[in-house]
């Protein structure tokens, strides 16, 4: 019970759920992102769309963010890797720290585009719009190795060819000559994957990567990254919207809300003990073993806020069951609500933080 | 001929082929078998769960319910009706008794309408009702699914996701229908708002008396909100049975994978995943013998050659399609009750 005790909200969590963590390599963070704010600046106003992100990636764990549409997940992934469209979209503030070098958001272009696709990738959504059409996969994948290591065309299209083996894709010669329109929709995310591991990268930022694929070719996917991850000892972050995904594959989950992290702890507490109504809702209204005979879902009333109009204090105080006055006069701080040994439970409500406590992070 | 008092609709040997159209002439080269045999009763009152991945044909079936498609082969029984021979006032009658509500919020609103005109258009189509009726009928339909008379002067895109989802709701409502085809109406939702919009449908459910046909690909949602659960693999009905049964013990090896493969979340569950090899094979040509052989890890010799097993009754109301069910599930002998020993003739669907 390391991380409950002393706690303003204990839910009783059992012993041997504690247990068992996953080893964490090293205790520096790979990616560290501080009060980061994207904003975008359109017609009808500025869209906060992250507003104050926090967190850190550890080498060789996979964190797990979660939110709904719009809570500025993929725009935080896309900040971390330089992908902002811009204009409208431009980082106004914080800091991201990849391998302790310093701010990577005040170097060149050229050294960003150094470090995209080699040290840090990225893996998307929908596999069909983002692989090029026109080119056939193979030479997508060798382009990738030819921008970032001196090797011969016909090199890099071996290890494109080995690379379409490895994640498990059958006869990689063959397939290597296809058009992404040839392959299936798991077999055009295995592309994806295998083009983002080309070069071994040391963080690999995966945005719903099986959000689009069915649930048995979702299973072999995860799968396949957990695999990867193991081979070659990169850290993942993980977007999701799915906490069964979010289960399955992470270490350490960061949960968002409107522009914010809301709640910051390790997997199991998460589940186990949520202290963020948000994220309590969350889990609540996932439909999870239970009838019909049982009743109905928990929901969480109302919508997410327009992010051009956030309210003053708290961004969940229309939709949370517990608001009160403190939530309504200003935005409470992400604290830790206790010294667990994986870094702390981090919390952004006014519930579990006593207004004089100082912020903390992840 | 009626197979169930309790049916609501039969579908017996239900077939629809598309055509693969090739080269300049379109000449056809061959059919996708999208639905393949469909025998099934659907009960009145229930909820039925279709799941299955893409392409296996959940959504054709929904449309050939709704006689948005013309099956290609079999019978529909809808309240002792044969729908497909339908035609003029007998059809439109059909399609005011059996709706849709869709998957996708922003596409199957008409974007130049507001949410009064939505609701109002089928009421103008099909019904007699003066303007004054009609209003009233809206602004209750608009009461009933949760959205305030006042926003029915919007317009489709001033809604957010799941208000849109009501709106949808609210004109398969309008007709009072008695059979209403959810196609994935919650999977372009997020999670806080699909636990909104199916209470929504629970709760509409009990108060109309309506039949449910949920059509979706996520099997915890399904578990939640259906009595019973059909799955489909390459346009068939591989295992159909009583929602709560189905969940303890999946009897088909297909169903087992499908339900070991989707995320459970709970981050303390010890779990073993059947992962399947492959992808699921074309409808176009659909391998000889069982449909799920090349996928399959309980294969045998008997599964490769024709013909492709039937969907036999193991328990009472548990049918499934696999010639080795009863020998996985140690169900051999005495317990597995063939549809033969019933009383009715070939007849007996599920």
């Amino acid at each position: 019970m390391r991380s409950t005790h002393g706690c303003g909200s204990n839910r009783g969590v059992p012993e041997q759920i504690q247990n068992g963590e996953p080893p964490v390599a090293s205790d520096a963070p790979l990616l560290d992102v501080v009060g980061l704010k994207t904003h975008f600046f359109t017609f009808g106003g500025v869209v906060k769309a992250v507003d104050g992100v926090s967190l850190s990636v550890r080498r060789g764990e996979t964190l797990g963010v979660v939110g709904e549409s719009g809570c500025g997940k993929s725009v935080t992934a896309l900040s971390v890797i330089g992908l902002v469209p811009n204009p409208p979209g431009r980082i106004v503030a914080g800091r991201i720290d990849f391998e302790g070098r310093g701010d990577v958001l005040g170097v060149s272009a050229e050294a960003m585009r150094e470090i995209r696709g080699n040290e840090i990738s990225m893996i998307f959504q929908e596999p069909m719009t983002s692989l090029n059409p026109v080119f056939r996969v193979g030479t997508q994948i060798a382009e990738a190795i030819r921008l970032h290591r001196q090797v011969s065309k016909k090199e890099a299209m071996e290890r494109a060819i080995e690379r379409l083996g490895l994640v498990g894709i059958p006869s990689p010669m063959a397939r290597a000559r296809d058009y992404p329109h040839q392959l299936s929709g798991g077999m055009r995310q295995r592309v994806m994957i295998a083009m983002a591991v080309a070069c071994q990268p040391k963080l690999l930022l995966a945005d719903e990567p099986t959000t689009a694929l069915d649930v048995t070719v979702q299973a072999q996917i995860l799968d396949l990254m957990n695999r990867m991850k193991e081979a070659s000892g990169a850290a993942i972050m993980l977007i999701t919207h799915d906490m069964g995904v979010i289960a399955e594959m992470c270490q350490r989950v960061s949960v968002m809300y409107a522009g914010v992290v809301v709640e910051h702890t390790d997997v199991r507490t998460l589940f186990a003990n949520p202290l963020h109504p948000y994220t309590v809702g969350l889990l609540d209204s996932i439909p999870r073993g239970r009838s019909k005979a049982s009743g109905q879902l928990k929901t969480i009333p109302g919508i997410v806020p327009n992010l051009l109009h956030l309210p003053k204090g708290c961004r969940f105080q229309d939709r949370c069951s517990q608001v009160h006055a403190a939530c309504r006069e200003s935005e409470p701080p992400l604290a830790a609500v206790c010294d667990g040994g994986d870094g702390g439970h981090l919390v952004r409500c006014w519930l579990h933080v006593s207004p004089s406590e100082t912020p903390a992070r992840p | 001929m009626t197979g169930d008092a309790m049916a609501i609709l039969t579908l017996r040997n239900l077939q629809k082929y598309f055509p693969v159209e090739r080269g300049v002439f379109s000449r056809s080269t061959g059919w996708i078998k999208a639905v393949d045999g469909i025998d099934l009763s659907v009960h009145r009152g229930e909820t039925l769960g279709l799941v299955g991945e893409s392409g296996c044909g959940k959504s054709t079936l929904g449309k050939l319910i709704t006689r948005l498609e013309d099956a290609t082969g079999g019978e529909i029984e809808f309240e002792g009706r044969d729908t497909p021979s339908l035609k003029g006032a007998a059809l439109r009658e059909l399609r005011r008794e059996i709706q849709t509500i869709f998957q996708d919020p922003y596409s199957s609103l008409n974007p130049r309408m507001t949410a009064y005109d939505i609701i109002e258009e089928p009421l103008l189509v099909h019904g007699t009702a003066s303007k004054a009726e009609r209003r009233i009928r809206v602004f209750e339909l608009l009461e009933t699914v949760g959205i305030r008379r006042e926003f029915g002067g919007r317009y489709p895109h001033e809604f957010s996701g799941g208000q849109r989802q009501r709106i949808g709701i609210a004109r398969a409502l309008a007709l009072n229908p008695k059979l209403v085809v959810c196609d994935e109406p919650v999977s372009a939702l997020d999670v806080s708002i699909q636990a909104q919009i199916i209470n929504l449908l629970e709760n509409l459910q009990k108060e109309f008396g309506l039949t449910y046909i949920f059509i979706s690909h996520d099997l915890s949602v399904v578990e939640h909100i259906s009595d019973r659960i059909a799955i489909m693999y390459l346009g068939q009905i591989v295992e159909l049975a009583e929602s709560s049964a189905f969940y303890a013990q999946a009897y088909h090896p297909y169903s087992e994978a499908l339900l070991s493969a989707s995320p459970v979340p709970d981050p303390t569950a010890a779990r073993q995943r059947i992962i399947l090899k492959g992808d699921p094979p074309s409808p176009i040509d659909v391998p000889a013998g069982c449909r799920f052989h090349m996928r399959c890890p309980y294969a045998a010799e008997i599964c490769r050659a024709d013909p492709t097993p039937p969907l036999e009754e193991l328990t009472p109301g548990r049918w499934v399609r696999c010639w080795r069910a009863a020998e996985i599930r140690g169900l051999d002998g005495q317990e597995a009750n063939r549809p033969s020993s019933k009383d009715s003739h070939q007849n007996d669907s599920p």
